[in-house]
């Protein structure tokens, strides 16, 4: 990681807000591709053709907590920034979700939706769970992409620019 | 000033998009956490309609074990061959041989048409005492979903492949006699909350059931199968 990416998170709350966002999302991707189970006991399991999956959830759970914190913390204190990486942070976290948010166990209620669009949306989530791990790369493509860029803007941003005074000073703490 | 009106209306859309995000993974949780919590409550003496075992239900093991274990599962999914492939070799050895438990097939078919003629496949080859050989032999040639691995012409293969009087599993296959099977099974899935696949209930003499959800492994199984007996 970067230095002006390990700045903003050297900072408690940004720190912080990562941790706590990646441990949601961890949480949340490891029970829908059932690595964890809450009921009837709480169990953790990883079996071992499961694993190339469960490192990509533990992966993009990370990546989802610090691309959401920067994107706060760049926000927060850059906002004349452009809003396309925040976007594509975002839609890489989006395509995390609808990969792993499609495991078989919970789409039958989806049936009782109206006329053919029940079946239509199972039909696309046994899709989404068929290529669960190329569409959780492609996530982490993008979210590594986003990273990069925010890097990047944030180091220029932190660069002193006579037209700009007031954003190149360091961001307070 | 100007600038920090800017600044302000500039922010709005990466919050409307951290709100999307937010509420993407409330909603996920909340599907969710919702199935699990709903299907949670897991005693209850009544309930036997939907686990009902007729001469046509699929069982593994002793007749007499004083628990069974009753699987929703369809032969497409991806769960229940995970779960076929880590943890039910262990119950079958641990549980099913030692006569505690026996497991019961329930269909529960939602991935498609495929999965339909692979459970009246499999009820076919269960006419020859060969349903369970059946089950091991599609989850064990599981390909991805309604790819085709399980037309009728590939189950036909498989039948063949298992060394089956084809004549006899022909005409049952073709016969549509397990339709209503196949739906009843699928309304006693509902019944029970089955919102997918794999659905486990496991029912202790007593009429006290445990429900899991998903590919758990042995130790929930063995842990359940202990609560019900004993209960």
């Amino acid at each position: 990681m970067s230095p002006q990416v390990l700045d903003a998170l050297r900072r408690p709350v940004y720190a912080s807000a990562a941790l706590g966002i990646s441990a949601v999302f961890g949480t949340l991707f490891l029970y829908l591709n059932q690595f964890l189970f809450f009921a009837p006991y709480f169990v953790f399991f990883v079996p071992s053709e499961g694993l190339e999956l469960f490192t990509l959830d533990v992966v993009l759970s990370a990546l989802s907590g610090v691309v959401i914190a920067l994107s706060i913390f760049q926000i927060r204190y850059i906002p004349r920034l452009s809003m396309g990486r925040a976007r594509a942070g975002f839609g890489g976290i989006a395509i995390a979700f609808i990969a792993g948010a499609c495991p078989c166990y919970y789409l039958v209620p989806l049936l009782a939706v109206a006329g053919g669009a029940g079946g239509a949306l199972v039909t696309v989530g046994i899709i989404f769970e068929a290529y669960q791990i190329p569409l959780k790369l492609l996530s982490v493509g993008l979210l590594g992409t986003v990273m990069y860029t925010l890097e990047r803007s944030l180091r220029a941003a932190c660069a002193v620019k006579p037209s700009a005074p007031e954003e190149a000073s360091s961001p307070p703490r | 000033m100007p600038r920090r009106i800017r600044s302000r209306s500039g922010m709005r859309r990466p919050v409307f998009l951290i709100a999307v995000v937010i509420a993407l993974a409330l909603g996920a949780g909340y599907l969710a956490f919702s199935g699990t919590l709903s299907q949670s409550n897991t005693t209850n003496g009544s309930g036997l309609g939907p686990l009902s075992i007729n001469s046509a239900t699929p069982v593994l093991g002793s007749a007499n074990a004083p628990v069974a274990i009753f699987e929703f599962g369809d032969f497409q999914c991806t769960y229940c061959h995970q779960w076929f492939l880590n943890t039910e070799p262990q119950i079958i050895q641990d549980l099913v041989n030692t006569g505690k438990t026996k497991l019961v097939w329930k269909d529960f078919d939602y991935y498609g048409p495929d999965s339909t003629s692979a459970s009246e496949a499999a009820y076919a080859a269960g006419e020859q005492g060969k349903f369970w050989q059946f089950y091991d032999y599609l989850y064990s040639h599981q390909g991805t979903p309604n790819s085709g691995w399980a037309s009728r012409a590939n189950l036909v293969t498989f039948a063949q492949n298992l060394g089956l009087n084809m004549t006899q599993f022909n005409l049952s296959f073709s016969s549509g006699k397990y339709d209503s099977l196949i739906k009843s099974n699928f309304a006693d899935g509902q019944k029970l909350g089955a919102s997918g696949t794999p659905t486990f209930v496991v029912l202790g003499p007593n009429g006290k059931t445990v429900q899991l959800v998903g590919a758990q492994p042995y130790s929930a199984f063995e842990t359940a199968v202990n609560s019900v007996a004993g209960g």
